[in-house]
């Protein structure tokens, strides 16, 4: 037992041969690259061959908990799934929570890497006693919920029930937009490595393994959860739903921005979740609505209103927390019709699948929710496909002979539904669809181009670009292009990193809207320092929406000296994180990628820039702001490429 | 660091069995070994172990501690937060997220069952927020009950209750001043034939009779049809309402109603077909609002067309209640519609219709009538009107209703039965239901459990956990009902009405236990029996969400 909050070893399983191998680490892998994602990005980038087919047996899909997660530290029980992606055709990964993290690491293991592609399908069951890859021929072709529910109970032996990761249909499938579910619906769902898994014929990891994971110093670790908890539990009463909105308003109305603490933020999260933002959102222009083309005015009070907040907390059941999380911000919650029951659905869907589709159903997309949760396919992707569909449908370039007969005007709720079941089944149009606006411009035809909104193949998410000029640097400059969860001006805001991390730039609590889509440099800077800092959180495992309670509630640096007894500054875990960041964009260079070209489409952009609504007359200056933001991690300023040396010289430290 | 086992062992397995990692191993009669790479350091083989042959990392010898007096975590819920970090470190897989509490809608740990608990104590070790104590189970059981009736006493809870019963008083007020019709009661054997020439006098012609399929099969409408042609009254038959009757049932009676251009209405059979009747002319004369938002009290805005009343079964009470219960098929929710508008002009107790009754349908309905007339004499806005009309009706099914149930054609116990379910519906309708009911219609909505038999298995577990509260009255109902004399001890006559029911539902073969009841639905019922009950039902002793789960958990098969 190693008293450093990591195991210390991670499982190699190749899928062809299928040998399983252990691999011990040494400690300087993890003072390196911590874990997780880091972990997973120094482990793939030498492993993995340039232009190795994503689907292929050369790519290698791993599964990663975070540094801090099982050491008693709060937030911190995401995971991470690495890869070569299919979408982007360059680095992959994606995070999520549930119970699977600790369940990695309670088996002894760091990370558990695949390759190779198995004959038949198969999934790997590790507990205390046994690493196999057993025949999964009986959960072939089951949605993700239904897998689980037979794998939980056919493997579970004494002791631990075990925890299940795994693709349903659409990973099956190989939809490049596809994704990894655990704990009945919660996705893995970005850089369709969900495909990745089918491609493997990989349908699950099973994990009922006991051990303990020990961090260095339990009573420190305690003291700093219980003063980041305090933060956590205060929640003044009489928050109510229809306030939102007018919130919303507000802050398009006003001409200046108002800091956001995000102790603000964390109370909407408890009350409602993510939800909280879906009448919020789009009222002060953060949501993508339309295809992005629409504004405000196509989506008003009105016709946000079926998705208030209230609503969804009115069906839920109860409170769903990830593991570790003192604040849950999910739900589980009744629905009619053929589910009876389904994860909350979060902001992201709700807006996919009804704003930027103009849906106002809010009842439809509880189902496509559970829906697409079963089938293992990204909520974020489908629904862009869906608008994507309808706007080509209203300009004329698909017509009802193409789309079997459907009638995709926006806000049609019966046609996106039928859409949608055709997507996930591969029938007739749906296939065009099921992997993606990218695959679909393809195969309906380069007329189609101007309506898809793309990151270098990724759909970006349901936070417009052109609200936040943080969002456009992060959706086109990072190795994983078109997240949400990366970086914004406003995450900076509300990390305020600056009250740990000297010399950094410090947000005043009230500054000019205009100016934040002036100060290039600025937000160049601090685009470089959300980078850093989200790699150091997904790579302990951490939840953004913790660290969103702010650098001095929420002690990230404090738990991992905690944890592991290293003694090391922020500053000093900020320039890990950059070479880390460094080891990615090197592996998107090495597979061939030219980082200019992943830049988010123009649409979002501004370009040409909107004449109604809450970002009317916004434009981005994108192309100097990423060419500034590759200074800072010393990567060349024309090309976006790292040079040799640099990342050899990452590599020899190791 | 692991522990290990010495030469002491005599191979008695006991380690073995009691390994969650299935680290220790040996053959019996055979030195047993501990494989290091699994053990976790949870000491419960050497807890168990006879021989003292366990030794820990540091070389000690390992006491054995009695089973019993292994610690338990106790959690407090003040300092909890719900983060599932104990869930995933207990190695036996022990404790579970048990219901939304009081405090808010998360979920808090529990141990579902202590004997598999091997007082490791890595929960409490490892709970970042410091809320787990470890102490053995006496203590824990009593830790959880000063915290129950701590969070009970919370500031919150207390406003909450305090409103509650602000707006019950208002509402006895109400009802006080409010003009509840009682319908004109025809008893006796052939009281149909009055009906009709009552009608007949009222000069009504053209009449819809909503009843059910099997009643029609029975052929027990005959002596209504002809007395009704014999008066030279119209009619149609609606036979389309199945038990628990819902949405589209009322729709669909109510186009019948229009085709054939009614003027009144008669409710015959069951509950269901009588409370069907009733939302049939509610929509008749308010089709501009729905079922779905008739839901509640006074919401019936235009009284409804002229209505008698027909009971073929001695349970809901329906022909004088001001209520009527409709389903929704689609979210499996049963409502109420409350309003003293369907309160029918005329009802007609005729015991001969009753002598059919099935047995299983003759007790779970006369228990729906217990139910009502103890939940109505109970509660707090008892009067003392509905008071003896609850205590005629207990009294009268405590002596009738086993009776009829093993001999249905009792005619005299039959009429009885009528009166009963008449008098507890007088009775309920205006001192109004209790948790019983709130919880019973979940069943109906959820699995489609008759309610009466819903009800009848709830009824002691709901006397149970407000018995103290509601001690007094209870032992005057024992008194009252002849199961026991006056002067006798409260206390003592309180539990022996608790048992009388149990031993009632016994001698009927009535379960305690609701068969098709899921755990996982019981966050929901509780939620909807809350909606229900709150504020509005005047309990004796209002339930927190808690007390509400662990009394459906009771319900379940296996508990
Ligand atoms: N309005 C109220 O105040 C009130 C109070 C309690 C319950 N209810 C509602 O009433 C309904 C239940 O009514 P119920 O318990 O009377 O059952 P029911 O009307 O559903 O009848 C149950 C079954 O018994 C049969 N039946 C009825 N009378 C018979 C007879 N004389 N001979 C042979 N078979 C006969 C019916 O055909 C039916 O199949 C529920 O929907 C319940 O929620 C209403
Ligand atoms: S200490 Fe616990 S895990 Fe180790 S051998 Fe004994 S019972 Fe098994
Ligand atoms: S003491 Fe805690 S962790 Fe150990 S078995 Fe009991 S409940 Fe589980
Ligand atoms: S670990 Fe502690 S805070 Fe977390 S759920 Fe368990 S008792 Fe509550
Ligand atoms: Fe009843």
């Amino acid at each position: 037992m190693k008293r450093k909050g990591y195991m210390g070893k991670v499982l190699h399983v190749d899928l062809t041969t299928g040998e399983i191998q252990e691999e011990t680490l040494p400690d300087s892998v993890y003072e390196k690259c911590l874990g997780g994602m880091g972990l997973g990005a120094t482990m793939l980038h030498d492993r993995i061959p340039a232009g190795a087919d994503p689907l292929g047996p050369d790519n290698i899909l791993g599964f990663l908990p975070g540094l801090l997660t099982g050491t008693g530290s709060l937030f911190t029980g995401r995971w991470m799934v690495v890869g070569k992606s299919p979408l982007t055709d360059g680095w992959g990964d994606a995070n999520c929570g549930g119970t699977f993290s600790p369940a990695i690491k309670r088996c002894g293991y760091d990370g558990i890497f695949f390759k190779g592609i198995s004959e038949k399908p198969v999934y790997l069951y590790v507990d205390d006693h046994v690493k196999e890859l057993r025949d999964a021929s009986d959960v072939w072709g089951l949605d993700a919920v239904e897998t689980e529910a037979h794998l939980t109970k056919t493997t579970g032996a004494k002791g631990k029930q075990p925890k299940v990761a795994c693709i349903g249909p659409a990973g099956e499938s190989i939809s490049l937009i596809s994704g990894i579910s655990t704990d009945k619906g919660r996705m893995a769902a970005r850089s369709g490595l969900g495909a990745v898994m089918g491609s493997k014929r990989l349908k699950a990891v099973v994990l009922a393994g006991s051990k303990r994971i020990v961090p260095h110093d339990r009573d420190e670790m305690k003291r700093l959860s219980q003063s980041c908890n305090k933060w956590v539990q205060f929640q003044p009463p009489f928050v109510s739903g229809w306030l939102t909105p007018f919130f919303g308003a507000l802050m398009r109305i006003l001409p200046t921005v108002m800091t956001m603490d995000g102790l603000l933020y964390k109370i909407m999260l408890r009350k409602w979740g993510t939800v909280s933002m879906n009448q919020m959102s789009p009222e002060m222009g953060d949501s993508p609505l339309k295809n992005w083309k629409g504004s405000i005015k196509d989506w008003g009070i009105r016709k946000s209103y079926t998705s208030n907040p209230d609503k969804f907390t009115n069906c839920e059941k109860v409170k769903y927390h990830c593991y570790s999380c003192p604040l849950g911000c999910g739900g589980i919650c009744t629905t009619e019709g053929k589910y009876s029951e389904t994860h909350k659905p979060e902001y992201e869907t709700v807006l996919a699948l009804g704003g930027l589709c103009m849906n106002e159903d809010v009842d439809a997309i509880f189902y496509m929710n559970e829906l697409l949760n079963r089938a293992g396919m990204d909520t974020i992707s489908a629904g862009h496909a869906i608008a994507f569909a309808m706007e080509c449908y209203e300009e004329g370039v698909i017509t009802k002979d193409d789309t079997d007969g459907l009638d995709l005007t926006w806000g049609n709720t019966e046609a996106i539904v039928a859409l949608l079941e055709k997507m996930v089944k591969r029938e007739g149009f749906g296939h065009v669809l099921a992997d993606g606006v990218k695959q679909a411009v393809e195969r309906i035809g380069k007329q189609a181009e101007p309506y898809a909104v793309l990151a270098g193949g990724q759909e970006p998410a349901m936070h417009d670009s052109r609200n936040d000029p943080g969002f456009a640097l992060h959706y086109s400059v990072e190795p994983t292009p078109g997240r949400h969860t990366l970086g914004s001006h406003l995450y900076y805001e509300m990390y305020q990193l600056w009250k740990v991390v000297k010399g950094i730039p410090k947000i005043p609590p009230m500054y000019w809207k205009s100016s934040k889509y002036k100060a290039i440099d600025r937000q160049a800077e601090i685009g470089a320092i959300n980078s850093k800092y989200m790699t150091i959180i997904n790579s302990v495992g951490a939840c953004m929406f913790g660290a969103f309670l702010g650098a001095k509630r929420i002690r990230i640096f404090d738990w991992i000296n905690a944890a592991t007894g290293w003694n090391l500054t922020p500053d000093q875990y900020l320039d890990k994180a950059a070479d880390i960041h460094t080891l990615k964009q090197s592996f998107n260079v090495k597979h061939g990628l030219e980082p200019k070209k992943i830049k988010v489409s123009e649409r979002a952009l501004g370009r040409p820039v909107q004449t109604e609504g809450a970002n009317k007359g916004r434009s981005i200056e994108i192309e100097a702001m990423m060419s500034r933001y590759w200074e800072q991690f010393g990567w060349d300023v024309n090309t976006g490429k790292p040079s040799r040396e640099h990342v050899e010289k990452i590599a020899a430290d190791a | 660091m692991a522990y290990y086992i010495t030469e002491n062992c005599s191979g008695c397995t006991s380690c073995v069995h009691i390994c969650p990692t299935g680290a220790a191993a040996g053959e019996k009669k055979e030195v047993h070994r501990i494989d290091e790479e699994n053990c976790i350091e949870c000491g419960a083989c050497g807890r168990v172990c006879p021989d003292g042959a366990v030794k820990d990392a540091s070389g000690a010898v390992a006491l054995r501690i009695k089973r019993k007096l292994w610690e338990k975590p106790f959690f407090d819920e003040q300092k909890c937060n719900g983060c599932a970090i104990c869930l995933d470190v207990c190695p036996t897989d022990c404790i579970t997220l048990g219901f939304p509490g009081i405090k808010d809608p998360h979920a808090y740990p529990e141990v579902v069952n202590p004997k598999t608990c091997i007082g490791c104590g890595f929960c409490a070790e490892e709970c970042p927020v410091d809320a787990i104590e470890m102490a053995t189970q006496p203590v824990v059981e009593e830790r959880k009950e000063q915290q129950k009736v701590k969070q009970a006493k919370s500031v919150g809870w207390a406003l909450k209750k305090i409103t509650f019963r602000v707006i019950q008083r208002i509402m006895k007020v109400a009802a006080m001043i409010l003009p509840f019709r009682v319908p004109v009661v025809l008893t006796g054997p052939g009281s149909v034939k009055t009906l009709s020439e009552n009608i007949k006098a009222r000069g009504l012609n053209n009449i819809l009779v909503v009843t059910d399929k099997v009643l029609m099969e029975l052929n027990l409408l005959d002596g209504l049809f002809t007395s009704l042609e014999a008066n030279n009254i119209k009619y149609t038959v609606f036979d389309d309402v199945q038990p628990n009757p819902t949405i589209e049932n009322v729709e669909a009676g109510r186009e019948i109603y229009k085709r054939e251009k009614c003027k009144a209405i008669i409710g015959f059979g069951g509950g269901s077909p009588i409370d069907c009747a009733k939302i049939i002319g509610a929509r008749i004369r308010n089709p501009y609002f729905s079922v779905r938002w008739m839901k509640g009290l006074f919401r019936v805005l235009i009284p409804i067309p002229p209505f008698f009343c027909i009971p073929t079964t001695a349970g809901t009470g329906s022909e004088t209640t001001i209520a009527a219960i409709i389903s929704n098929p689609e979210t499996h929710e049963k409502f109420g519609i409350m309003d003293p508008k369907l309160v029918p002009k005329i009802a007609v107790l005729d015991p001969e219709l009753m002598l059919g009754l099935p047995p299983h349908i003759t007790s779970t309905t006369g228990m729906d009538a217990l139910t009502h007339a103890v939940e109505a004499y109970i509660n707090q806005s008892g009067t003392p009107y509905t008071d003896e009309n609850a205590v005629m009706a207990t009294k009268l099914i405590f002596d009738n209703l086993e009776k009829v149930y093993n001999d249905g054609s009792d005619l005299e116990a039959r009429n009885n039965m009528a009166l009963a379910s008449f008098y507890a519906g007088v009775a309920f309708t205006r001192a109004y239901v209790g948790y019983v009911h709130a919880i019973a219609h979940n069943m109906g909505g959820l699995y489609g459990v008759p309610h009466g038999l819903a009800n009848a298995i709830i009824l002691p577990y709901v006397l149970e956990y407000s018995r103290k509260e509601a001690q007094q009255r209870l032992a005057r109902l024992a008194v009252a009902g002849g199961i026991g004399v006056d002067g006798e001890p409260e206390e003592e006559l309180s539990y022996r009405f608790i048992e009388k029911v149990k031993t009632m539902n016994k001698n009927m073969k009535i379960p305690t236990y609701i068969e098709e009841l899921k755990e996982s639905d019981i966050p929901l019922i509780v939620k909807r029996a809350f909606k229900e009950a709150h504020p509005l039902y005047p309990v004796p002793r209002i339930m927190t969400p808690q007390d509400c789960a662990d009394l459906v958990r009771k319900l379940m098969a296996d508990f």
